[in-house]
């Protein structure tokens, strides 16, 4: 074989090598992918009496209104109502941002724990009230399947600094530096925390004293200025305690 | 055609799809030993937290997150011998905790829970809010 011949050889190897890159590379560089199932539904009889058509329509719109939530989220939000129109609430939650309620009869449950879980009417609810709402959330309105009427609560913490025993009130300095005024009232929860037994017990008035620290729960004053409050629960933990934890 | 060609063409063919798919596998494991990240060198760091307030977080559940359960789990890390305090309007709680770490289940009631969570040590005062949603449908 001269140089010509083996020249056109290699040439030839080179341009067959060049072929073989070109089928095999698309064929073996593909990552599978997975098939996507779909199904389709099964038509089902016509209704025939106006019942039968009623119920019908009943289950459609329940169904459309599935189908239409099946690919959003659910979502709870809670806050003050400040708009009511036909069947919608806008609510205004601690953020300051404001939601979209939207209510309806067929899929919507109203609670009002206020009134020891009394079913409530969607007339019932008023500008003002705390509201707390679960459903599922379309974009930034809230289709609900939960309507609770709520009471809004503080829980904080903080020392005795007063007791005002004829009056049955308390002063508190909480942690965060605020100052509040308890009223002790019959219908206050009140415990102690017994460090010999390591447990909470129920207390009363008399066993409160300056210096003490103490766990408490009002109800979310509406003006928030007002630094008086009913008590709902107090959970005193005596200065002994942290006397003995130095030791 | 000459049989110097044939040959040529079924060697060159051959080359090409040996070259070929040697460089799609060896993409493709390229592509794995590069999730692998080996640390040849590594520095260890020792934090040692001084302050109770950094020592005392919530772990879980997540704030203004939402349950069906009637209880929670609550759990967090706090200095040892703290005084835990776990407290909402329908019901409170009260333990020393032996380890750095605590968990506690705790009652919530339906609608919201605005529990105050409360680490008494020595004389540092540490406390959190936590707002749960209990939704029973």
């Amino acid at each position: 074989m001269n140089k010509k011949s083996i020249l056109l050889t290699v040439q030839k190897v080179l341009a067959a090598a060049t072929i073989g890159l070109l089928v095999y590379v698309p064929t073996f560089a593909q990552t599978p992918t997975k098939a996507k199932i779909t199904t389709t539904p099964e038509p089902t009889a016509a209704p025939t009496t106006k019942l039968e058509k009623d119920v019908q329509l009943l289950k459609d719109k329940i169904a459309t209104k599935v189908a239409e939530m099946r690919d959003t989220s659910k979502s709870t939000k809670a806050g003050t109502v400040t708009e009511i129109e036909k069947d919608t609430i806008t609510i205004q939650t601690e953020d300051s941002a404001t939601t979209k309620i939207t209510y309806d009869d067929t899929v919507t449950k109203l609670v009002s724990l206020v009134n020891k879980g009394a079913d409530l009417k969607f007339s019932d609810i008023k500008k003002g009230d705390y509201l707390v709402v679960s459903g599922l959330l379309i974009e930034d309105s809230l289709t609900a399947t939960i309507i609770y009427k709520d009471q809004q609560f503080l829980a904080l913490s903080g020392k005795v600094s007063d007791v005002q025993k004829a009056d049955f009130e308390i002063t508190v300095i909480t942690t965060g530096k605020d100052t509040y005024t308890l009223d002790i009232e019959s219908s206050t929860k009140q415990f102690i925390f017994d460090y010999e037994e390591a447990a909470v017990v129920k207390s009363g008035f008399s066993k409160i004293h300056v210096g003490d620290t103490i766990n408490f729960v009002i109800k979310k004053p509406g003006d928030k200025t007002t630094t008086k409050a009913t008590a709902v629960r107090t959970l005193i933990i005596p200065q002994e305690y942290f006397t003995q934890v130095e030791k | 055609m000459k049989k110097e060609t044939g040959i040529a063409i079924i060697l060159g063919i051959t080359l090409g799809s040996i070259i070929a798919i040697g460089l799609i596998f060896g993409t493709r494991n390229n592509d794995i030993s590069n999730k692998k990240v080996i640390n040849t060198k590594e520095t260890p760091t020792i934090v040692k937290l001084t302050n109770s307030a950094q020592q005392f977080e919530i772990t879980a559940p997540n704030n203004n997150s939402t349950t069906t359960d009637d209880t929670i789990k609550i759990s967090g890390n706090a200095p040892k011998n703290s005084l835990i305090v776990i407290q909402s309007s329908t019901t409170e709680k009260a333990f020393k905790t032996t380890e750095p770490s605590f968990a506690t289940t705790f009652n919530v009631a339906k609608g919201e829970n605005v529990i105050n969570i409360t680490a008494y040590e020595g004389n540092s005062v540490n406390d959190k809010v936590l707002t749960i949603y209990r939704i029973s449908e």
